[in-house]
């Protein structure tokens, strides 16, 4: 059976979806001038913006179809791998998040330069690049399957290479912030797209199953009683146990995920303050990842149920159901505003990892060792090109996708295969004051060696493979990320104690028992966060005063004693001033030091000159907070 | 049948759930003495309980007794 995938008004609604998103990234775009702008744009964001642009960076292209093959084989238990993040939220709440956010460090090899040296940065710049760049290429490859079953007329390869250029065109006009804003857009998209293509599936069934029951009764008795259980069999199917899949993605991927992925931390270090961050992830792993988890899948559990009425053809390959149901579901001009969803959700997650790639490549490469001491102009033109090379190199390793027999498998084994080494330098950074840098310089280059030859000769991870009654072949790749964590951690313990630790001084902040002290660095002062006061509402005054010049230096906010002690704040502390209209997301805002002055209650008293470079307009309402 | 995976995952994942935030109590590390960090543990400590809840009654409810 064939299917006929949309109509002209479909293709209409895509081309427009996209020009739509391009011009909206573009008038952010214009505020992208220096790299902190292209790469950062500034510690500004509230929660919200940050927990939806988390999402649709999660939500790949590719996430539609994987999901949506492993719902329509495996039924409900396709949402494991979005439902099991919060074993990780501890550490990342608590321990990683403060920790980055508080010792202003840029990227993750930074962190490793800080924490232990350069030799480990370099490797750590390594493994990132790899895994980063591959990531670019499998969103580009599935994305190329997903538009070659709609458009024929290409082939999944050469459909890749128009979405990457297209893609590099639209991320190197844009930069973080036009990144944050245009994810913000597109996360709500394909969230919806998804849940909507569920909810008509739901009711196509309820129509033409014949069963007399109401549609969700109806969809429900469609799905065999195995389908409807939150957990595949322990060890089965091959392509998709629950064991393996929670050793794969808990402490692979998605350990990886927020952990190890540029793009996340740049996120995090994106918004207002710690305090912001924590509710950012906590949305988006109570709330989002749920949703998300129900928009991937729902495409899958639809179509196994309209199979059990004949609605569907028994053969229907599970990579293209997805597509298949779509077509059948949705109305001309729906599918075309879920063909925009799918390209939204390409999008959405390329760029993110284009502009964190490009940042690593800046940040950590071209400024440090290259071209050292040049201007910042110089750089942003780095950047630029960078974002550019970089989606091309991802294009390359298109093909080598294709010769994988799954995309699913593809995408496990290349992350279960790059990343436990750098997750247990990471964690042990985080956790272990002892842990020394050469320890860490040999758990990267030992780890990855490894883990790498476990690829080669598979047979090192069977023990683990039989243990958990999982066969040879798909078992080993399910059960790399925990061969990986012992191997790694075993080489990290062995070498720190054969190898001393550094100065415990040169560490300070950036483990997680001298959290106190990072605040008190990233402060400059002993910080005021036990309580934290409330927001005051007030009206922005403009002064000709000037204040501290130079790069870096804050500005400083004069507000009265009575306003100072509604926030519980004190002269000196750091405050955050946003315009009043909340829906700006943080865009007209600035970090300052408080400064207790004679002023009216319910008035802010900025320099002109900095209230200006923010964004503020004379008289606007601001609302003020401490942060810390 | 669930019930066997539901353990494997609660009881490895829920060891290092709360290792790390054993972990991150610590000395010099987060503390009760802040707000944020009081609110944080909360909302951690409801969130796994809230997960665990959620594939039990889900669990229950597909039949899987």
């Amino acid at each position: 059976m064939t299917f006929a995938y949309g109509q002209p008004v479909d293709y209409v609604i895509v081309v427009i979806y996209f020009v739509g998103i391009l011009i909206f990234g573009s008038l952010f775009g214009r505020r992208t001038r220096t790299t902190a702008d292209f790469f950062f744009s500034g510690r500004r964001f509230p929660w919200w913006l940050v927990a939806f642009s988390c999402v649709a960076t999660v939500v790949g292209s590719y996430s539609f179809i994987k999901y949506s093959a492993v719902a329509f084989s495996c039924g409900l238990s396709s949402t494991m791998a979005y439902l099991n993040d919060w074993f990780l939220a501890p550490l990342f709440l608590l321990g990683w998040m403060p920790i980055i956010y508080f010792s202003r460090v840029t990227s993750i090899p930074e962190y490793f330069e800080r924490r232990f040296d350069r030799p480990t940065r370099i490797m750590g710049v390594l493994f990132i690049l790899l895994y980063m760049i591959g990531y670019i290429g499998i969103n580009l490859y599935t994305m190329g399957v997903a538009m070659q079953v709609v458009m024929p007329r290409l082939d999944a390869f050469q459909w890749a290479v128009v979405i990457a250029v297209i893609t590099a065109v639209y991320v190197t006009a844009g930069g973080q912030t036009a990144v944050i804003m245009t994810d913000l857009v597109q996360g709500i998209l394909l969230l919806v797209a998804g849940i909507a293509v569920l909810v008509l599936g739901i009711l196509y069934i309820g129509d033409h199953a014949g069963t007399g029951l109401s549609a969700p009764a109806a969809f429900w008795q469609g799905l065999p009683p195995a389908h409807r259980l939150p957990y595949s069999g322990f060890s089965s199917p091959d392509a998709f146990p629950m064991s393996g899949i929670f050793w794969q993605d808990v402490f692979g991927a998605s350990m990886f995920f927020y952990f190890g992925n540029q793009g996340l931390i740049m996120r995090f270090l994106s918004v207002k303050s710690v305090r912001e961050g924590r509710k950012a992830f906590i949305v988006v792993i109570l709330v989002m990842m749920p949703l998300a988890a129900i928009a991937v899948s729902g495409a899958g559990w639809v179509g196994r149920s309209m199979q059990t009425f004949g609605l569907i053809p028994g053969n229907t390959d599970p990579n293209a159901i997805f597509m298949a149901v779509t077509a059948i579901v949705a109305q001309p001009g729906v599918f075309g505003f879920v063909l925009a969803s799918l390209t939204a959700a390409l999008m959405s997650t390329v760029d993110t990892l284009i502009n964190a790639v490009a940042a690593i490549a800046v940040n950590d490469v071209w400024k440090p060792f290259v071209a050292p001491g040049r201007s910042d102009r110089h750089y942003l033109g780095v950047a630029r090109v960078s974002s550019v090379v970089f989606t091309l190199a991802g294009l390359l390793l298109v093909p080598v996708f294709m010769q994988h027999t799954s995309i699913y498998v593809a995408h496990g084994s290349f992350t279960a295969a790059i990343s436990p080494p750098l997750i247990v330098v990471i964690i042990l950074g985080i956790l272990w004051k002892r842990f020394s840098p050469r320890a860490a310089f040999a758990t990267l280059l030992g780890g990855g060696l490894a883990v790498g030859l476990s690829i080669w000769a598979p047979g090192m991870i069977g023990p683990l493979a039989d243990l958990h009654g999982m066969g040879p072949g798909e078992g080993t790749v399910f059960m790399r990320a925990l061969f990986g964590m012992i191997v790694c951690s075993a080489i990290a313990v062995v070498c720190t104690f054969v190898w001393p630790r550094r100065d415990a001084r040169s560490i300070d902040g950036l483990w997680i028992g001298t959290l106190q002290a990072a605040k008190r660095l990233f402060k400059g002062a002993e910080p005021n966060d036990e309580r934290p006061g409330a927001k005051v509402r007030a009206v922005l005054s403009m002064t000709e005063e000037g204040g501290p010049a130079g790069e870096g230096a804050e500005p400083v906010v004069g507000m009265s004693r009575a306003d100072a002690g509604r926030m519980l704040a004190r002269e000196g502390d750091m405050i955050y001033l946003a315009d009043r209209r909340w829906w700006l997301g943080g865009l007209v805002s600035l970090h300052a030091r408080l400064r207790v002055a004679d002023v009216p209650e319910g008035t802010v008293r900025l320099d002109r000159r900095r209230a200006g470079e923010a964004g503020f307009k004379a008289q606007r309402g601001v609302v003020v907070e401490k942060i810390l | 049948m669930n019930w066997l995976q539901l353990a494997y995952e609660y009881i490895l994942g829920g060891l290092f759930f709360f290792v790390t935030l054993r972990l991150c109590f610590g000395p010099g590390a987060a503390s009760l003495k802040s707000a944020s960090d009081r609110r944080t543990l909360a909302w951690l400590l409801a969130g796994i309980a809230g997960y665990f809840v959620l594939h039990l009654v889900w669990i229950v409810t597909a039949g899987g007794v």
